[in-house]
């Protein structure tokens, strides 16, 4: 669906030319039908990647192919819609024309335009302000505009750059909603954020960008799985075992009566059971704790 | 409470101030530029040939502007009872005629004598001479020609100022050469026109006194498409040297029916009437 | 094609800027003209206005084609709206046509409501239409062409100011191109005179499009004189364009 091989983007600015590389050697594919989250701090890469996909500028280096056709071909971006992170539209056309306009640059015949303008309209809950100039749509309505002439020419790809910016809890929901709705029509979908919660909620796949290199690529429970597990083990054990515990186990916390270990993986907690079982504890319970895709994102972040 | 209440009225006061600087500045410098020659401001203006590169393709309206400024120019300098700074003329005039009492005026008709090219005697008629000689406004309108050969040279094809200069103008001051240079040059930048040459004729037989060269001018007219037949008939008159008087008459009359412009047509009509006296 | 609906866009935006109204400013410029002179002869009277006409009609339409012209492309980048467009299945040239055309299609339209004026006007002076000013109008409208096309090759590059300071320079160049010309004989040093060869032979000569004294004064005009000034202009709108696509083609949009 979508291949970006070696991709790579380096400005110079400035009157003695300074390079800064914003993307580099990136390698992506992206299957048909999956849901892939784009993840990075700001200034990682994400949009200038998003940019080179849709050939608002143009790589230094790499290709970058959509449905098999080169990205430099107009042919290319028949089947694709993009949300971009800003509505930039024109804002002395009314909600109408704008789309019939857009409907009109995807080569939409006119005769299927005003059902599909209607249908969109309705689904992004517009309808009623169909005819206002867009200077004075708000914020949110824009927003939902947005979303609207994404979806205008029934693409195979969307591609959405931080699409969920500035929504609030229910149009997160909404668009969720929407998402998983394409999904299963069969829809690739392929987003940037830097909202990790939502990615986990709807992304198949992940990947994440720091500082224009691609550290890090997998499925969302792979990636969540293949990271360490902490185990959290409670205890109910004498105060008297306490000093020693400590000595052993420095990480320990306790209260009353009750003591916690974390432990870093599966293997651990065995040994740990059974020597505090030995010290005369009851176990109280064993939680292993999956760390969340923030943690992974930090921990990426850190390490590069 | 005060404060606001003087400030309330501290800017009317002020704007009113204001308006009534710009109001006597204005009537005071009016009356200064009144006083002052208007001449000055043509003397700066650039050659006829400078202005028609910096009209950068607006040679028409530049030509037109020029145009307009040169005839209120003339009719703010002739003395006419009918001119609204009549006055401030006539003072230029008796200012002037005290400068040059000494000098001779080159084109007054005593200095028209037999001329070497058989001019017939009836030119030299002390009445036509009258007519067609009136010196009054001389030196009054000095840079009329100066005026009218830059509109010209930036629209050559523009007649009616070669006209105005070469037998209005010459009319009202007597300055024979610079209105024959001008409709000479009308005549070479409008080839086809039958009417310059007209004027030519006109100019060279009854102020210079060249008949060789006014036969030549109305040949040239005639050879013109557009010719109006009366010209004919005036060149055959002319040269068979026949009743001059009526030559002249018809002549004028050609003029007055065939110009469009009024200032022309009304002073053509007053020398005839005159004519008849 | 696409850029036909980018045209039709581009038109919808322009003509509803408020720069129209000059159409208004026009009008009353004409028949003021016309009334200033009014005790003059008809023959005179009918000449100032149509000199004054023309020019105004000439001078309005160029003044609209830069001030839009420059914002055309730039504008577009600035506000990112070029988003919109780049992201379609179309290509860059077309996005440059189209936005051209849709400027050319508000022109046409101002300059013909502007002759419509001049001519009504002439009409209740001479009591007859004068459509012999019409090759000439066609021409003014051609110039504006070419001054649009050369307003939108800068934008595509450079800032609004400069863009018109650029094309105002143009401008002047392409009337001063006979004065070029007769340097071009009197010049001897080498260098100079293939610099100012070069100049003259690249910068259009708008004084082609300048058949106004012919017109107003009713002269001849040389055979084919206006398909050939057509052909002109037409070929230097068509080189311009091609650059501009060609630049902007390549152009990283921020």
């Amino acid at each position: 669906m979508l291949r970006i091989e070696n991709l790579t983007k380096t400005y110079s600015s400035g009157f003695i030319p300074r390079r800064t590389t914003a993307v580099c050697n990136l390698n992506l594919e992206i299957e048909k039908g999956e849901v892939f989250a784009f993840l990075g701090a700001n200034g990682a890469g994400k949009t200038t990647t998003i940019k080179a996909i849709l050939n608002i500028i143009s790589p230094t280096e790499g290709r970058i192919w959509i449905m098999g056709i080169d990205n430099r071909q107009k042919e290319a971006r028949r089947k694709v819609g993009f949300l971009p992170d800003q509505p930039y539209f024109y804002d002395y056309l009314t909600a109408k024309e704008f789309l019939f306009f857009t409907a009109r640059l995807y080569g939409m015949p006119k005769t299927e335009i005003s059902e599909k303008i209607y249908s969109l309209l309705e689904l992004v809950g517009l309808h009623e302000d169909a005819y206002l100039h867009l200077r004075k749509y708000s914020r949110g309505m824009l927003q939902r505009l947005a979303f609207a002439q994404a979806l205008i020419n029934d693409p195979e790809l969307l591609i959405l750059d931080e699409p969920m910016t500035g929504l609030d809890p229910l149009g997160r929901k909404q668009f969720r909603d929407i998402i998983l709705g394409l999904k299963e029509r069969k829809k690739t979908i392929f987003f940037s954020s830097h909202i990790l919660s939502d990615a986990e909620l709807i992304a198949d796949r992940v990947g994440i960008i720091n500082k224009g290199h691609l550290v890090n690529i997998g499925k969302l429970d792979d990636l969540l799985e293949t990271q360490i597990q902490e185990v959290e083990i409670t205890f109910q054990i004498n105060n008297s075992q306490l000093p020693e515990l400590k000595k052993q186990y420095p990480n320990l916390i306790s209260r009353d009566s009750k003591v916690l270990i974390k432990v870093p993986s599966e293997q651990h907690t065995m040994e740990v059971i059974r020597e505090l079982e030995t010290r005369g504890g009851h176990l109280i319970s064993v939680i292993p704790h999956k760390r969340n895709l923030e943690e992974i994102f930090v921990e990426e972040i850190k390490r590069s | 409470m005060v404060k606001s209440k003087i400030q309330k009225i501290i800017w009317p006061l002020v704007s009113v101030l204001f308006v009534v600087l710009i109001w006597q500045a204005h009537v005071n410098l009016d009356k200064i530029r009144l006083n002052r020659s208007h001449q000055e401001e043509i003397v700066y203006l650039p050659d006829g040939e400078t202005l028609r590169w910096a009209s950068l393709g607006y040679q028409n309206v530049v030509a037109d502007i020029l145009w307009i400024q040169s005839v209120l120019y003339f009719g703010r300098n002739i003395l006419d009872e009918d001119n609204p700074y009549y006055e401030q003329v006539l003072e230029r005039k008796k200012r002037l005629a005290e400068s040059e009492k000494d000098k001779i005026h080159p084109a007054s008709f005593q200095h028209v004598t037999s001329s070497p090219n058989s001019c017939p005697e009836f030119v030299f008629d002390s009445k036509l001479q009258s007519l067609l000689f009136n010196f009054e406004n001389r030196g009054l309108v000095n840079y009329i020609y100066p005026l009218l050969d830059r509109v010209t040279t930036i629209d050559p094809h523009f007649k009616y100022p070669y006209i105005f200069g070469g037998m209005y103008v010459l009319m009202e001051t007597g300055e024979i050469d610079k209105a024959v240079a001008l409709l000479e040059k009308g005549k070479k930048n409008n080839p086809e026109d039958w009417e310059i040459p007209y004027y030519l004729g006109f100019v060279y037989l009854f102020y210079k006194h060249n008949l060789k060269l006014a036969i030549e001018n109305l040949k040239t007219a005639i050879r013109s498409p557009q010719c109006p037949g009366f010209v004919l008939n005036l060149l055959a008159a002319i040269s068979k040297k026949i009743d001059y008087q009526q030559t002249l008459i018809s002549y004028l009359k050609g003029i007055a029916n065939s110009t469009t412009d009024k200032l022309l047509k009304n002073k053509i009509r007053k020398t005839l009437e005159k004519l008849k006296e | 094609m696409k850029s036909f609906v980018i045209a039709a866009n581009t038109f919808r935006e322009t003509i509803r800027n408020r720069i129209m109204y000059n159409i208004l400013f026009f009008a009353i410029f004409v028949i003021g003209v016309s009334l200033l002179v009014s005790d003059w002869s008809i023959h005179q009277q009918a000449k100032i206005l149509k000199d004054f006409g023309l020019a105004a009609m000439s001078i309005f339409g160029l003044l609209i084609a830069i001030f839009i012209g420059i914002r055309l492309i730039y504008q577009e980048i600035e506000k990112r709206t070029i988003y919109m467009l780049v992201t379609k299945p179309i290509a860059r040239w077309e996005i440059i046509v189209g936005k051209y055309l849709g400027l050319i299609l508000t022109i046409a339209v101002n300059v013909l409501v502007m002759s419509l004026c001049l001519f009504a006007v002439d009409y209740l002076l001479e009591g007859f239409v004068n459509w012999e000013l019409t090759p000439a109008i066609l021409l003014i409208y051609v110039e504006i062409m070419v001054v649009i096309a050369l307003a939108t090759f800068f934008s595509t590059f450079t800032s609004p100011m400069i863009s018109a300071l650029l094309t105002i320079c143009l401008f002047v160049v392409g009337h001063l191109s006979p004065i070029l010309k007769l340097f071009l004989h009197t010049h001897t040093n080498t260098i100079f005179k293939l610099i100012l060869q070069g100049i003259y032979y690249a910068v259009p000569n708008l004084e082609y499009f300048n058949i106004r004294t012919a017109v107003v004064e009713s002269l001849p005009l040389p055979h084919h004189f206006l398909f050939y000034a057509l052909f002109y202009g037409i070929g230097y709108v068509g080189i311009l364009l091609l650059i501009s696509s060609f630049i902007f083609r390549r152009k990283d949009l921020k």
